[in-house]
């Protein structure tokens, strides 16, 4: 075997390597926090005190606020997603949708830290006006901003679920009589679910980990949210905020990567679920 | 009965066009709100009084510094691997946990990232909060972008070219690196190219590893601290309430352009290449 063939083999194992590292870190970092103050509480409990003595870190509120803010990205993303991506894959020419796919892939390229300056500035007023609320940052406008950041994701592979039904289907279809919706709501969308699942857990991941925007725009209050009008802190803008201040090898440092370990198994997860749900949908 | 049908067609097309609004209203509101703020001094000269006057060279250049070293670290290894996972990976065991662990690598959340290059390389390797840090957080971070799109544009070569060139007696090494990396080139390149688009507007990677709101002037290697255009525009706009608007929006105009200039760069250039193929 020549050596550049060796080195590239060396590069491959390098991206096994890091990964694994990431994850090493992550509980090598974590493990004084947890082996001193690892209870069931930290997951459930919402008080966060770094400062107070004794210091108290539960981060139930931050995980909660996450799931909401991803929640209402989804819900406000998943039906214009889905109804974008049967546009582009069976009602428009190609000419056409080739246009629209070189829009959202402008939108995938604004960098987060973009979005949150706009959110700020536009939609956190905007909603602060619309709902009659003392403040627009809150756990809704990030979410609201979230659906349009994630709506590349969704759009194209939701499209390309759909363009790979098979034609036949279409045909017997219209063979049958139906017409052109009946046979896209009927026949193809059911078909390509399972892919669209995927694209929605994809989604969900990209969303779960967005830390700029939610940053900015959720509002950042510590306590457990009790709306999704409530200003609210998700678990990447914990990390993100704090990270700075909190002295190194402090108890809070290592709290910070217990939360930034507990961040990481999540999108681990969503995206393993995504994952088996395209591996599944070949092997069929 | 037919209009019933065609009103929930005309539906689909309303939700396309609602969804691709707001990102195309969003990059034209924000170049017309930055021009103003954007002046020969604003780009070419150093802050001064905490960056509420002067210009943001040193975050221009930053960012310029973490593209370079970006470019540098992930190359080599993602192109290195993509290759591997396309030409060489045999079908077993090991080959589908690195093919997971590319796609988990993919999904990990970017400030996850940060506390990953803070520990490693700020602490553990001793680079301190500099731009070797940064970049090489950066690196990790589109490692699995520059994989995916050097596998993807090898899968794109016809496989009878590797078989012609192996039937003349070329080794395997020979027949990727002479006959099937030339043709995937254009495919590494821009991948990259997007890669790199998307580095450059990260922030919470570097939050941690060494970038600066305000320095009085520019990096001098790789070991210093440094100012870049998405950490400029996060403190502008939340951490200090005497900075004018004016100024933030120039940052984000001017962030923005580049990150979207490498974008529609790198995606004009394909699709010409596309064309041209003869195969």
């Amino acid at each position: 075997m020549p050596y550049q063939q060796r080195l590239v083999t060396l590069a491959g194992y390098a991206v096994l390597l890091i990964t694994a590292l990431i994850f090493v870190f992550l509980v090598q970092q974590s493990w004084p926090f947890v082996r001193e103050h690892g209870s069931l509480v930290f997951f459930t409990g919402d008080r966060w005190l770094p400062v107070s003595l004794p210091p108290v870190f539960q981060i139930g509120g931050f995980l909660v606020s996450s799931g909401i803010i991803t929640g209402v990205a989804i819900i406000i993303g998943v039906p214009f997603g889905v109804l974008a991506a049967i546009s582009l894959a069976e009602l428009l020419p190609p000419g056409v949708s080739v246009i629209f796919r070189s829009i959202f892939e402008v939108t995938a390229g604004i960098p987060s830290v973009v979005f949150g300056f706009l959110g700020l500035k536009i939609v956190a007023p905007a909603v602060a006006g619309l709902f009659n609320l003392p403040t627009g940052l809150t756990g809704f406008s990030a979410g609201l901003v979230l659906s349009i950041m994630i709506l590349p994701t969704l759009v194209s592979l939701s499209e390309e679920a759909l363009r790979a039904v098979p034609r036949e289907y279409a045909e017997a279809s219209y063979a049958l009589g139906a017409n052109r919706w009946q046979t896209i709501w009927r026949v193809i969308v059911p078909s390509a679910r399972g892919g669209i699942g995927a694209a929605v857990f994809l989604a969900m991941g990209r969303a779960i980990g967005e830390t700029m925007t939610v940053l900015m725009i959720a509002g950042g209050r510590l306590a457990m949210p009790t709306s999704i009008f409530d200003p609210m802190r998700p678990i990447t803008a914990l990390i993100a905020s704090e990270v700075n201040n909190a002295a190194r090898n402090s108890i809070q440092y290592h709290a910070l990567f217990t939360a930034g370990l507990i961040l990481f198994m999540i999108t681990f997860a969503v995206n393993a679920i995504a994952a088996s749900v395209i591996v599944g949908k070949k092997a069929r | 009965m037919r209009t019933k049908y065609q009103a929930r067609e005309i539906a689909c097309l309303l939700a396309l066009f609602l969804t691709v609004l707001p990102p195309l209203a969003a990059v034209l509101y924000i170049f017309v709100q930055a021009l103003p703020g954007i002046s020969f001094e604003y780009i070419f000269s150093m802050p001064a009084r905490r960056g509420i006057e002067g210009g943001i060279l040193p975050a221009i250049v930053g960012t310029l510094w973490l593209m370079f070293g970006t470019t540098l670290a992930v190359l080599p290894i993602g192109v290195g691997a993509g290759i591997y996972l396309a030409e060489f990976a045999p079908n077993n065991r090991l080959t589908r946990l690195l093919e997971m662990a590319l796609v988990n690598l993919a999904g990990v959340p970017s400030v996850v990232f940060g506390l990953f290059g803070y520990t490693i390389f700020v602490i553990m390797l001793g680079f301190g909060p500099s731009i070797l840090s940064a970049s090489l957080t950066l690196a990790a971070l589109t490692l699995p972008l520059v994989v995916t799109a050097t596998r993807q544009a090898l899968y794109g070569v016809p496989m009878s070219f590797r078989e012609a060139s192996l039937s003349l007696g070329a080794t395997r090494w020979q027949t990727v690196s002479t006959i099937i990396m030339p043709c995937a080139r254009t495919g590494v390149v821009t991948g990259t190219l997007l890669a790199l688009a998307r580095a450059a507007g990260e922030t919470a990677p570097i939050l941690i590893t060494g970038a600066a709101f305000a320095l009085p002037n520019l990096p001098r290697s790789f070991m210093s601290r440094f100012m870049a255009l998405p950490y400029h525009l996060y403190i502008s706009v939340t951490q200090i309430p005497a900075m004018p608007p004016e100024r933030m929006w120039a940052t984000a105009g001017i962030l923005l352009f580049l990150v979207l200039a490498m974008q529609v760069g790198a995606t004009i250039w394909r699709e010409q290449e596309r064309r041209k193929k003869q195969w």
